[in-house]
């Protein structure tokens, strides 16, 4: 009898001796922590990663768009309030996407470096793009919320020193300092790994791009207008225009393009410019429905071009650009159902559309109107006008001849810009610059802006942060001028 | 008159022990008495009379008089029928020495049930059982939580399930079971009672036992059972004539550019546009709404004829342009509800002799779901026999194979609350007889579309297959080793396909499938001792180990582009389209465990147990946790001093205990971290993130409980009451903590805050009727729970409460946080603006505050008058008003059992109080959310139309509430309100959900023996029943067991009508 309980006894220690193999199970199909960033497939990985979510958070209007004067109400759905500039400390906006993005480059800087890669100029790229897209992050930030944290540290758990706003002009030198260290790092010129990757000629235009925010935005000066005109000339560096303005969204990553997002169907799906496009029973009893971009299923005219584009881009009648930035749908009796982008129809397909244009970041033609208006604001007019006149023609509406004072070249280009780059996300952006640049008075150029005006409400043209942000992080403060809203 | 005589004697147990505390009463009179402690009595008693004798686990004994004046008297132990057993973790307990808080359900709920899923048969019967049906589809598993769970969203706080051992966190091994083969369900409660399964068991375990056979020759059941669902209230909709006269005038009345908040009109957008109010609409096209004149002149006279005359169209006057309309009315609601009938065939055989004994049941069902297009299907096979290998040895066994084949219906917000509100002029069918689909969208279409195009070619089938195998041995009496093996295997097979039809758009002929495997394995060993030492002193003792491996593999594939309807699977596809993925995952859990249970003389019990849990969710050096539990009873009616009021008291046992549980509910991801493949490529190549942010620091969630109870038995037992005070303290939360969003995560895995569950149940059993003929039996059961935030990490704020917003408090003045979680504070409140009627003119109007929610339109005559509770000229969040919580706190249930002769009829009913419902679908309707929808009957007469018109509602405009930003209807929530789909934020839309459900009323007969023997059947039975008949309630949506806050259009649970027989042989 002993025996018998002496051996079960046995039995239970054997079972209890090897517990810990037991329980050690293997996660097969996801990666642990700890068994991360070991290889240089596993830097190369994350930063596929990386540009997937640089994707997500491109393919969007809210923050670059909705703001400005482009759009208008469509057919269906509620535009955002920061269309409606409907803005109050109650519905701030959250960064969140954005700081997302930027934990996985400070994860992937922190971790590459203990990873040994064959060839060392791998690496380099690698740490180049993470760089050059971190540094487009901070730049969004800025241009949205003004002054925001810095945060360069990964994040590894709830005990992360909880950081307040640091102001504009330092996240802005951030941004800039992560665009200056990709130019370092990129070992050679142009695209050797396509346009959609980042590359050294996109590093140089979103310098310019930075730094001619700097110029006008935040009290830079002559050094940052001239570096921008010789950024702009690098950038575009071995680039030709498209001869014609409808090929741009036609082809994918053409002769003139210098760094898109890669769109295609089986990828990504809800392309941000379907909230300018018909479903098919809007449409079905418009006369020239063949020609409009629509959808059975993905679209949904949530927003439509507004008077004042479709009058910026009515204004020459030789404008190819018109025809190719929206399309009107009239019915048989020759009233108009609605009003439809034109500019980024996708491809049809066999049962439907799919809306996969890239979603073009830089192009060669941007590079023109940097120049131009960087000379602008050197008062470098005739040279402006120069760079002006190159996009002009390629669109069929000849040279400026308008008048040459500094004020009226400026107020030409950020029209020509808005003709050339309507959907482009870089309106709002756009108007804030020659807001601060002193052109234009903002509040009297977006209709909404300016109604909220009348009614006795400033709307500030930086976003709130939202409540829940302020209480979990007591170090934040909310931005400036929503005390009263 | 019979003369008297004095009888005595003494009451003996079937061991010779003296019996103190029995009663006895005169047959058929009030006379009665007690027996002292040595078990002796004495009475003074008619000389014929019958004496009846009875005792708590005892039979009853009826002894004749017949003059003499001594007599001796030996109670049998009563058999499992009379004494209840009650399963308890690892072995069974007579009720009256258990010291925990345990309700059980018997065979007899489950005999009959019309659900197809077992546990919606737990409803009302369990005092502290909360039970939330969230669809009406067959097969569905409830949301199942104990005592308020231990979270702040118990709705996932779903008890451990176990099933004749075989453990499972949620109802794995559960579904698809067949209800008739199970013997009894256990609710254990208290954490005393659960601690011995320590690690999960902080929500309550469900114990189920499948039947057994029983000594005796073969018993044969064979149960046939035919049943109806149908849809249990129609939505009010209005006909085709209503909602174009309702549609097209407002639409000219309200639609006009001062009214919207951009300035610009677009009437012709619904008058001549594409929405269902719109003419212009060909012959054969998706809409039917045009001009009759359009239609004569394209069509001609005789086309026109036929649709009037044979076809149901109809014409009526435009209250627009005074033309003459022609139109189909379609009812969107019938394409979608149908009635569904059911069969089920149940067989059983049981029998066994001294060496062993077996139970074979075999089912097959198939039930329609109201929903057209759904079914259920389920095949099952269990298969339970024990063996007596040798004197010491035995063996059982359990085998079963269940096939569910179900379809069910995909979304259900789209396919029933949207679908259901297709505007009545879209087409059901083509001219050719063919589904039209609607509006035309994908993801929501005239139902008869969906089914004929894509839910036919839906193929669901899952196989679950469980073998186990446990032997006992009798190493010497008392001790006994009990090993256990355990396989429990689901196989899920999905194949899904949808036909070329005009609403898929890019993918065209888009097919897909799934194989889906889970295994878990599982193996215990047990030493289990009894002995009873000295006099009166037994001792059980019982320890053991458990382990479980859990794996789980998915695959699933897709592809589009096939060139034919014919072949749905994936083969046809074009390569170019397809697309497959893969994942394993695994884990497993290590258990030491064991308990110990003394009584002395039935009086006096205590237990103590003690678990020791390892789980590889957590990081290595966080993976034990210990779990303890002890608990004590005192059956103080066994006491000497007890005897006065023994002739009202039949019993009283005190029980108390206190245990410490756990919870392992998260992922591995959580304590390591997790690098995934991000859901898309990029340039065709892979990425990987860090999607979840590692916290190794990451501990077992705990909840720490006392239960105190009494057992009271009244007037013989007659009526039996179980009252429990529990208090629950959960710390250590695993818990999303938010994170600030400069850290790039909106939350990590976190031990975070407590949580206290404190209430009481009551169950309460009677039999107010008892006659030879007719009998009335009457189970009560109550519960009250409170759920309150305990201690949050410190955080700067006042009651360091997380989430929340400021609203104006008209006592002090001020303003105050509300909302979120709070320490000190209930948690799922609700606010919302509060809503005081309509504007009557545009004069009274232009005084509205500004309303930024609104986009701050102008406001006019019929647009919502909410309260600006501050006076600030300005409706926002501080003027939310306080609505009341999502979840009841109050919950019963009553069943009545009556029976005359051989009738038996039961009446259920459930109940829950203390909860409010946003009756989102209903918001959504009068707020036309989608600008073309079908509106109810209350658009028509109950929304603003004039000044002073004594109407509830506002303006009924086509225009979208929530698009066009008027905003009357659905509101921000401010993170005070609802956030999930359909809220309203709205006071007008808020009611209590307060309801009474009226659950079952069924009957059963059992055939005179002698007739059944004439048919050599050893007993027949007919029943039929009808479930879900209805509630009293407060609510105006259909279905008000909603306990998430916001009722967005559900799949309402259907009445079922069940009727059938049952032989036996």
């Amino acid at each position: 009898m002993k025996t018998n309980i002496l051996k079960i006894l046995f039995a239970v220690i054997l079972l209890s001796g090897s517990s810990c193999n037991l329980l050690d199970v293997k996660t097969v199909s996801s990666i642990t922590g700890d068994d991360y960033w070991t290889s240089k497939g596993d830097a190369e990985s994350y930063l596929m990663g990386i540009y997937t979510k640089l994707r997500d958070v491109s393919n969007a209007t809210l923050h670059f768009e909705d703001r400005g004067d482009a759009f208008t109400t469509g057919l269906e759905g509620g535009p955002s309030n920061l269309w409606a500039q409907n803005l109050n400390a109650q519905n701030g906006y959250s960064w969140l996407d954005y700081y997302s993005v930027i934990h996985h480059c400070n994860l992937m800087i922190r971790n590459v470096e203990h990873i040994p890669f064959g060839i060392e100029a791998e690496k380099q790229t690698l740490l180049a793009e993470t760089h050059l897209i971190r540094s487009m992050m901070y730049f969004n930030i800025v241009r949205v919320w003004g002054d925001a944290p810095i945060e360069l540290e990964p994040t590894e758990n709830a005990n992360k020193p909880k950081l307040g706003r640091s102001p504009a002009s330092d996240v802005l030198q951030q941004a800039l300092t992560d665009v200056e260290t990709a130019i370092t790092l990129f070992p050679q010129e142009g695209y050797p790994n396509g346009k959609g990757r980042a590359s050294m000629p996109a590093a140089y235009a979103l310098k310019a791009d930075i730094l001619l925010w700097k110029a006008k935005v935040l009290n830079g000066g002559d050094k940052e207008l001239e570096e921008v005109i010789t950024l702009a000339g690098k950038a575009s560096a071995n680039l030709s225009l498209e001869e014609s303005f409808g090929d741009l969204y036609g082809t994918k990553k053409g002769k003139e393009v210098i760094f898109a997002i890669h769109f295609n169907i089986f990828e990504k799906e809800g392309h941000y410019s379907s909230r300018l496009k018909p479903r098919d029973v809007f449409v079905e009893k418009a006369v020239n429905k063949d020609l409009i971009p629509f959808a059975k299923g993905g679209a949904r005219s949530t927003y439509a071009p507004s008077e004042e584009l479709m009058a910026l881009l009515s204004e020459y009648a030789t404008d190819q650009r018109r025809d190719h930035s929206y399309i009107r749908a009239i019915d048989g009796e020759g009233h108009l159902i609605g009003i439809f982008d034109n500019k980024m129809r996708g491809t049809k397909t066999e049962g439907d559309r799919s809306y996969d244009s890239d979603i073009i970041l830089y192009r060669m033609a941007e590079m023109h109107l940097f120049k131009a208006e960087a000379f602008a604001a050197l008062n470098r007019i005739p040279e402006a006008i120069n760079e002006l006149n190159i996009v002009r023609n390629r669109a069929g509406i000849g040279n400026y001849t308008g008048a040459t004072d500094q004020i009226s070249v400026e107020r030409e280009i950020l029209r020509e810009r808005g003709r050339e780059l309507y959907l482009e996300r870089k309106r709002w952006p756009d108007l804030l610059r020659f807001h601060f640049g002193g052109t234009i008075d903002i509040y009297d150029e977006v209709p909404n802006l300016k109604a909220k005006r009348e009614e006795g409400s400033i709307i500030p043209l930086y976003l709130a942060i939202p409540l829940r942000d302020l209480d979990l992080n007591p170090n934040l403060t909310q931005t400036e001028g929503y005390e009263d809203l | 008159m019979a003369q008297n005589i004095t009888v005595s004697g003494v009451v003996y147990d079937n061991e010779g022990e003296t019996l103190p505390g029995v009663s006895l009463v005169v047959k058929g009179t009030s006379l009665g008495t007690v027996t002292d402690i040595d078990g002796a009595f004495r009475i003074n008693v008619p000389r014929d009379a019958t004496l009846l004798f009875s005792y708590v686990g005892f039979q009853t004994q009826e002894v004749k008089v017949n003059n003499t004046e001594s007599l001796r008297v030996v109670m049998q132990i009563s058999t499992v029928e009379l004494e209840e057993f009650v399963a308890i973790a690892y072995g069974k307990q007579s009720r009256a020495l258990l010291t925990h808080s345990i309700s059980k359900v018997g065979e007899e709920e489950f005999d009959k049930s019309p659900g197809q899923n077992p546990l919606l048969q737990l409803q009302g019967k369990v005092a502290g059982l909360s039970l939330q049906v969230e669809s009406g589809q067959p097969g569905t598993n409830p949301q199942v939580f104990i005592r308020g769970g231990s979270s702040t969203s118990p709705e996932g706080d779903a008890p451990l399930f176990i099933i004749d051992g075989i453990v499972s966190q949620g109802f794995r091994n559960l579904s698809d079971m067949n209800p008739s083969d199970i013997e009894s369900v256990e609710v254990l409660k208290d954490a005393a009672s659960t601690a011995i399964y320590g690690s999960r068991a902080a929500n309550g375990i469900i114990l189920i036992k499948t039947k057994s056979g029983r000594m005796g020759k073969p018993k044969v059941n064979f149960k046939y059972t035919y049943g109806i669902e149908m849809q249990p209230e129609r939505i009010p909709l209005l006909n085709a004539r209503d909602y174009i006269y309702l549609t097209r005038s407002n639409t000219t009345k309200f639609n006009r550019p001062e009214l919207t908040y951009n300035g610009s009109s677009d009437q012709a957008k619904f008058l001549s546009g594409s929405f269902g109010m719109s003419t212009g609409n060909p012959r054969n096209s998706k809409n039917t709404l045009e001009f009759l004149d359009v239609y004569l002149t394209n069509y001609g006279q005789q086309y026109v004829s036929d649709l009037l005359e044979n076809q149901g169209w109809q014409t009526m006057q435009d209250p627009v342009t005074g033309r003459q309309l022609i139109f189909q009315d379609n009812d969107f609601q019938k394409a979608t509800f149908t009635n569904g009938q059911k069969q089920e065939y149940d067989l059983n055989v049981s029998g066994g002799n001294e060496s062993g004994n077996y139970y074979i049941g075999l089912r097959h069902m198939n039930q329609d779901g109201i929903l057209r297009g759904t079914h259920y299907k389920n095949y099952s096979l269990l298969f339970n026999g024990d063996y007596q290998l040798s004197e010491r040895w035995s063996v059982s066994t359990k085998a079963s194979f269940q096939v569910r084949d179900a379809v069910g219906g995909g979304n259900t917000n789209n396919s029933i609350s949207r679908n259901i509100l297709t505007p009545p002029t879209y087409r059901l069918y083509y001219e050719d007889g063919t589904p039209a689909p609607g509006e035309g969208i994908s993801s929501f279409r005239n139902r008869i579309h969906e089914v004929y195009y894509k839910t036919n070619y839906d193929d669901v089938t899952v196989y679950r297959t469980t073998f186990q195998i446990a032997g006992r041995w009798e190493i010497m009496p008392g001790l006994l080793f009990s090993p256990s093996a355990y396989y429990f295997g689901t196989e899920g097979i999905e194949n899904y396909f949808q036909a070329d039809n005009e609403t898929t758009g890019n993918t065209i002929r888009p097919a897909s499938a799934k194989h889906n495997y889970d295994r878990h394995l599982q193996g215990d060993a047990l030493l289990s001792y009894e002995k009873e030492i000295g006099e009166g002193h037994n001792l059980s003792a019982v320890a053991g180990t458990s382990y479980t491996h859990d794996y789980s593999y998915r695959l699933s594939a897709s592809g589009s582009g096939s060139m034919i309807d014919q072949i749905p699977t994936l083969n046809a596809t074009a390569d170019s389209t397809q697309r497959a993925s893969s994942t394993k995952s695994f884990e497993a859990t290590l258990s030491y465990f064991g308990r110990l249970n003394y009584d002395y003389k039935g009086k006096y019990m205590a237990s103590a147990s003690l678990r020791a849990d390892g789980s590889s969710r957590f990081a290595e050096d966080k993976m034990w946790g210990i779990f303890p539990g002890v608990s004590a009873g005192w059956n103080m009616h066994r006491e000497e001093f007890f005897e006065p009021v023994r002739t009202l008291f039949s019993k009283m046992k005190w029980r108390a205990s206190w245990g410490r549980t756990g919870n392992n509910n998260l992922s591995v991801a959580n304590s390591r971290g997790a690098y995934t493949i991000t859901g898309s490529n990029y340039m065709g190549r892979v990425g990987i993130i860090n999607t979840t942010l590692k916290n190794s620091q990451l501990v077992w969630e705990t909840t720490d409980s006392y239960d105190i109870g009494v057992d009271l038995g009244f007037f013989n037992n007659r009526l039996n009451l179980l009252l429990d005070y529990y208090n629950k303290l959960t710390h250590d939360r695993l818990y999303d903590q938010p994170l600030w969003y400069s850290t790039g995560y909106s939350s990590i895995k976190s031990n975070y805050g407590s949580i206290r569950n404190q209430g009481f149940e009551v169950e309460l059993n009677t039999t107010p009727i008892d006659r030879k003929d007719f009998t009335w039996d009457l189970g009560l059961t109550f519960s009250f729970n409170r759920s309150v935030v305990e201690k949050l990490p410190d955080n700067g704020e006042e009651k360091n409460r997380v989430g929340g917003n400021f609203i104006y408090d008209p006592v002090s003045g001020e303003l105050m946080k509300v909302g979120g979680i709070a320490e000190g504070e209930r948690f799922g409140g609700r606010w919302a603006f509060h809503y005081l009627g309509t504007y009557q003119t545009d004069e009274e109007a232009a005084n509205a505050p500004v309303d930024p929610n609104a986009q701050r339109r102008v406001k006019h005559a019929g647009d919502s008058k909410f309260e600006d509770r501050n006076n600030d000229g300005m409706l926002d969040v501080n003027d939310m008003v306080f609505m009341g919580y999502i979840r009841p706190d109050k919950s019963g249930g009553i069943l009545n059992t009556l029976r005359y002769k051989s009738l038996s009829v039961r009446i259920v009913m459930d109940w829950a109080v203390g909860h409010v419902i946003d009756n989102g679908f209903k918001g959504q309707i009068m707020g036309s959310s989608r600008n073309n929808n079908n509106a109810i009957t209350e658009a028509m007469t109950n929304s603003w139309q004039e000044a002073n018109d004594g109407t509830r509602y506002p303006k009924y405009t086509v225009q979208s509430d929530y698009d066009y930003q008027y905003r009357n209807h659905m509101r921000w929530d401010n993170q005070i309100g609802s956030t999930t789909q359909g809220s309203t934020n709205n006071s007008l839309y808020f009611s209590k959900g307060d309801f009474l459900a009226f659950r079952e009323v069924s009957l059963s007969y059992q055939l005179p023996e002698s007739w059944s023997n004439r048919l050599r059947l050893s007993a027949v039975e007919l029943f039929a029943g009808a479930y879900n008949l209805g509630y009293l309630k407060r609510y105006e949506g259909m279905f008000p067991e909603i306990y998430d806050g916001t009722d967005y259009g559900t799949y309402p649970r259907p009445r079922q009508y069940n009727m059938g027989a049952r032989i036996s042989f």
